[in-house]
């Protein structure tokens, strides 16, 4: 018809899920890996989290021995936060949806 | 690389010429390549909402810290230590580096980051030590020797902590 104009269609179902995603809990995971040393993954976590050192120890054994750790549980922000803290000092973690 | 003295603001650091020289090096190259860092094994709609944020913080942080590190090397300080030998005493000259705690978590992070660059060209031998049977003219011999000297620093760095 003219003279009529065509509005954009909103990507309505787009925001919805990223809502979703946004809105519930996550784990934060610390996986093993062959290469990242283990005083230095102890050193981390008590930077990272302000653990002190039998706390950072522990989970870090829990990676060395059961291949992973869940080190927090929060909010999609903060877990995301801690995510990239541990990858600035290249250790493997991961956010997972919690159960 | 020893630690020379601490107080409420950082650590400083004696550093040798040749130690000097080598950190200069390895931090001025450009950095190895990496794997792609995952934010989640689990969750594809969170791979697609979110990796590019991480990769492109991860990036620019990498970046960042590593010309921090030349800086820093770059404005170390002249020195002399004295240290006891069973012979007597042992006059060396070096440079004094000094690092806030901030800084001091920018150097390790550099450092890990050194080694898995490595790691990852060396094809991510599990465990990663040097092969006895390694060829002297082998290709992997340069990615070994920076996984090496940087493990050597990082625990250098890490294991000092505890005279603070």
């Amino acid at each position: 018809m003219p003279g009529t104009i065509e509005l954009p269609t909103p990507e309505v179902g787009a925001e919805i899920e990223s809502k979703k995603v946004r809105e519930r809990d996550y784990t934060v995971i610390v996986w093993d890996d062959p290469v990242n040393l283990m005083p230095y993954v102890t050193h981390v976590f008590q930077q990272v989290f302000g653990w002190g050192r039998e706390k950072a120890q522990r989970h870090m054994l829990e990676v060395h021995k059961e291949g992973r750790s869940v080190v927090v549980r929060d909010s999609f922000e903060k877990a995301e936060y801690y995510v990239h803290a541990l990858q600035k000092y290249s250790l493997t973690a991961t956010l997972e949806p919690a159960s | 690389m020893k630690l020379h003295a601490c107080d409420d603001e950082g650590t400083s650091w004696f550093l040798t010429p040749g130690e000097r020289n080598l950190l200069l090096t390895l931090f001025s190259r450009p950095i190895d390549p990496r794997q792609r860092a995952r934010l989640s094994r689990t969750s594809e709609a969170l791979e697609e909402q979110c990796q590019s944020d991480l990769a492109g913080e991860l990036e620019n942080h990498r970046s960042e810290v590593r010309s921090r590190l030349v800086v820093l090397l770059g404005a170390a300080a002249t020195a002399t230590t004295t240290t006891q030998t069973p012979s007597g005493t042992r006059e060396d000259s070096g440079w004094i580096l000094r690092l806030t705690p901030e800084d001091r978590e920018s150097f390790l992070q550099a450092l890990n980051e050194l080694r898995l660059g490595a790691w990852e060209q060396l094809g991510r031998p599990d465990p990663p030590e040097v092969p006895a049977d390694l060829p002297l003219n082998s290709p992997n011999t340069l990615h070994w020797w920076n996984l090496e000297i940087a493990s050597r620093f990082q625990g250098r760095l890490i294991s000092e902590e505890s005279l603070e």
